[in-house]
């Protein structure tokens, strides 16, 4: 490397592959925060649609 | 006091659409569309911030990577959620589905992370290759709505530029669940996750 080249910045390493394949499991918890994410980003008359009950 | 969140719409099972819960009009489906694009749009942005981030030396490689995967997961269900009508709609089926697209992401995205601390990225390539993971969330919205089809659906080419692959889906209208060749933002045409086509029930 010469003196003037930038130094390329140190990422560390990543997460083994095998916790991802276990984080894709979906659960109680997950569903939960997905529904305070649809809120969070929601237009105000989408909001808490999610957890309505649907009509028949 | 807290104040009561009340909401605006409700999902009609026997229609399979929205209605607007003050008058039982439905909501159009352009105005469905649109929201599931915004919630896409805000995956996007929190996806770009977390890359910038991670390039400013903010962010290692495994924590991006975990932040990342807990947009997506929450990204998806939603959008999944948001297609079948609500949380009650959903069974253990719906919730294997999404369950299955997020291992496929995530593959992908180790793959990402690992030439990514190999420093084979560049800052500008992986804003743009996050991009994609983003706009992939409305994959879990429309293969959720096609798998509740029972009659016919129109692949719908959107206002923006779309490809060839698009244009032909949306020649070979009508297909069944069965027959749809692929999902808008599934990867399977060559506009790949930003294709922002969508489908409509016939």
């Amino acid at each position: 490397m010469q003196p003037n080249e930038p130094i390329p910045p140190d990422f560390g390493e990543p997460l083994d592959p095998s916790v991802l394949v276990n984080f894709a499991v979906v659960d109680a918890r997950d569903i939960e925060s997905a529904i305070l994410w649809f809120d969070e980003h929601a237009s105000e008359e989408w909001i808490g649609a999610l957890e309505n009950e649907p009509r028949e | 006091m807290t104040t009561p969140i009340i909401t605006q719409v409700n999902y009609d099972n026997s229609a399979q659409r929205w209605r607007h819960s003050s008058d039982g009009r439905f909501v159009s489906e352009s105005a469905v569309n649109a929201e599931m694009f915004k919630h896409s749009d805000a995956t996007h942005s929190m996806l770009e911030s977390l890359t910038q981030r991670l390039y400013a030396g903010q962010l290692q490689t495994s924590q991006w990577q975990a932040a990342v995967a807990q947009e997506l997961k929450s990204a998806h269900l939603a959008q999944a959620m948001f297609a079948a009508g609500g949380r009650a709609n959903m069974n253990n089926a719906a919730w294997g589905r999404v369950g299955q697209t997020l291992k496929e992401q995530y593959g992908f995205l180790n793959r990402f992370a690992q030439q990514i601390a190999a420093g084979q990225v560049s800052e500008a390539q992986a804003l743009a290759r996050i991009q994609m993971y983003g706009n992939a969330a409305t994959q879990s919205y429309w293969s959720e709505y096609a798998e509740r089809s029972t009659g016919q659906l129109e692949w719908q080419l959107s206002a923006a530029e779309h490809c060839a692959g698009c244009v032909s889906n949306a020649n070979g209208s009508p297909y069944t669940r069965e027959t749809l060749p692929n999902y808008p933002g599934d990867g399977g045409t060559e506009c790949l996750s930003n294709c922002k086509c969508t489908l409509s029930r016939i």
